[in-house]
């Protein structure tokens, strides 16, 4: 199988803290990785490492065999690539539509735009607050809003930065659903904390701690392993 | 949503051309020319400001320049058509450059504004220390502190001794407002403008849509930078003379508080807002009892405490309250979107 997306001997230090380290991550096309570990453990900075948000401070980022180490984060959006943050970042003072329609309206004419935001709208189920201003919304709303800017760009490759995070079981398990479906067409990497929420969507989960990979294998294995559980009780490893 | 912002600019542009037609008989011609072009210089801030969320302290240098650039452009050249383009490209190419700079270099907020700021005190303190002969662009000398006067004003294209003055330089002006605001209602509609509110309401998210969100803002930045310019121009054949005093930092100050005051994210807003600052500074001036810096301070004060949000925005709220108001009472939720809508003026 290719790969879409490799890190080699990735690391990230600010200043005396090495917040990921010598990480090499590889991502197979159209699959769905979880990214799991204790807070601080260099999974955001990771993600944001990918994203251009951040610029390594040593190592390589390879995207479908090109180099994308230091580019912006416009570029590498532009390679196709959907991003959700960890907090919601989306445009409080425009509606719902008007985010989404922005989102599609990059690469394609206005009309095409609207096909895409109605498209994604109805994916999400956010057709009765679609002319709502997304600042009003609840933090469930927001995450779908964001998820609909993400998926209205047709993206191939999905960052999902803690997409389950405050929502109501309701919600995470309607989320569920939403990313094993996008998972057809797009490989998707999740940063996620909610071992419930992994568990339905999660075939391969890699581990994050201190800055480094510890562990990288089927769910099922890595919820028996017992570092696993060490570092998610605050034990050393 | 398109249709009613085009029915909000179409009703906008009707009124203020009658108020344009009726204006005169109230106020003479030259203290309402130099409203509206006040009314311009406050309109390119409030758009930078009030639509990109840039906060740019400097606004008076593009104003500065672009009347620089024609009254030195006017000495050269003499007939008033080239002068008055330069009046406008110089101020947008300088601050396009000075945009690239800061935005490529990822400034933002208050450093911003430190920058912008320190780029007009510079102008200030040059042109006011090139009082000497050796400061000569062309034929024209720079004058220093007395600044540059005896230059062409406005002529009609073509006709350099048919002059554009008095009651046709203010219908001239007036019109051109009107002009830039139907432009810029149409830049702000068009896919450019929404992304650049985009950017104004969220930077990452534009920029991990693949928007290139410097490239944007230099634009915008230089946009407001040609705006300003005009109203530089303007001013320059209004008063006959150009004095580093425009590139002063009271001036700079000024345009933040006429937008403050007129209220922010709207076009029509910072435009009110400079006419009635000027307007009331210009009857204050001719008073000795009060400083009318004072009054201006404790005016901003005022509005900034009761009126929050800007004059314009609260009177189009009070509007759409009594409209609605005989209908049924309305949600709190509603409340907010009719003063969105309200503030789209």
């Amino acid at each position: 199988m290719s790969s879409v997306l490799e890190t080699r001997g990735l690391a990230m230090l600010f200043g005396g803290v090495t917040a990921v380290d010598n990480v090499n991550f590889r991502l197979d096309r159209k699959e769905l990785r979880c990214l799991i570990g204790p807070n601080g453990a260099g999974k955001s900075t990771f993600f944001k490492c990918l994203t251009g948000q951040l610029k390594p401070t040593s190592g390589h980022i390879f995207i479908e065999g090109e180099e994308t180490t230091g580019w912006d984060p416009h570029w590498i959006a532009r390679l196709g690539i959907g991003v959700k943050t960890q907090v919601p970042s989306v445009m409080d003072g425009l509606s719902v539509r008007e985010n989404i329609w922005l989102s599609a309206r990059r690469t394609h004419g206005s009309e095409k735009a609207r096909h895409l935001a109605d498209d994604a709208i109805e994916r999400l189920d956010l057709g009765s607050i679609a002319k709502s201003l997304v600042g009003r919304l609840s933090h469930g709303e927001r995450q779908r809003v964001e998820l609909g800017i993400v998926i209205a760009a047709e993206p191939w490759l999905i960052l999902l930065d803690e997409p389950a995070a405050g929502m109501t079981a309701d919600e995470v398990g309607r989320m569920a659903e939403i990313i094993a479906e996008l998972n057809r067409e797009a490989a998707i990497i999740i940063v996620e904390h909610d071992m419930q929420f992994i568990r339905s969507i999660a075939r391969k989960v890699t581990v994050f701690s201190q800055g480094r990979i510890l562990v990288e294998d089927d769910v099922d294995v890595v919820m028996r392993d017992q570092r696993v559980r060490d570092v998610y009780l605050g034990k050393k490893a | 949503m398109a249709d009613s912002e085009f029915r909000h600019a179409a009703i906008v542009i009707a009124v203020a051309f009658v108020a344009m037609l009726i204006g005169p008989s109230l106020v003479d011609n030259y203290t309402l020319t130099i409203l509206i072009i006040y009314g311009m210089l406050a309109m390119s801030l409030g758009l930078i400001w009030g639509f990109g969320g840039i906060l740019c302290f400097g606004q008076a240098a593009f104003f500065g320049l672009g009347a620089y650039a024609y009254a030195v452009a006017a000495i050269n050249i003499g007939e008033s058509t080239v002068p008055f383009l330069l009046g406008i490209a110089v101020p947008f190419a300088f601050a396009f450059v000075l945009g690239a700079m800061m935005f490529y270099g990822r400034l933002s907020d208050v450093y911003l504004g430190v920058i912008t700021l320190v780029v007009t005190l510079i102008f200030f303190k040059f042109i006011n220390s090139t009082a000497g002969p050796e400061y000569v662009i062309g034929t024209a000398r720079l004058g220093g502190f007395n600044g540059v006067p005896g230059f062409q004003t406005l002529n009609v294209p073509g006709y350099s001794n048919w002059y554009i003055y008095d009651r046709s330089f203010y219908y001239f002006c007036g019109v051109a407002l009107l002009v830039v605001y139907a432009l810029v209602r149409w830049l702000l509609a068009s896919p450019f403008g929404r992304v650049a509110i985009a950017i104004r309401e969220n930077e990452t998210r534009v920029e991990l849509m693949g928007y290139d969100v410097r490239l944007r803002k230099t634009v915008l930045f230089a946009v407001g930078g040609a705006i300003a310019g005009l109203a530089g121009t303007l001013f320059a054949s209004w008063a006959e003379i150009v004095t580093p005093g425009m590139f002063s930092l009271a001036q700079s100050a000024e345009i933040i508080i006429w937008c403050i005051v007129g209220g922010l994210g709207t076009l029509t807003g910072p435009v009110i807002g400079a006419m009635i600052l000027a307007f009331l500074k210009f009857l204050l001036g001719q008073q000795t009892v009060l400083d009318s810096t004072l009054i201006l301070g404790l005016i901003l004060v005022l509005s900034v405490l009761f009126l929050p949000r800007g004059v314009v925005p609260t009177i189009g709220l009070l509007f759409s309250r009594r409209g609605l108001g005989r209908r049924k009472r309305v949600d709190r939720g509603g409340a907010r979107r009719r003063m969105r809508d309200a503030a789209n003026v």
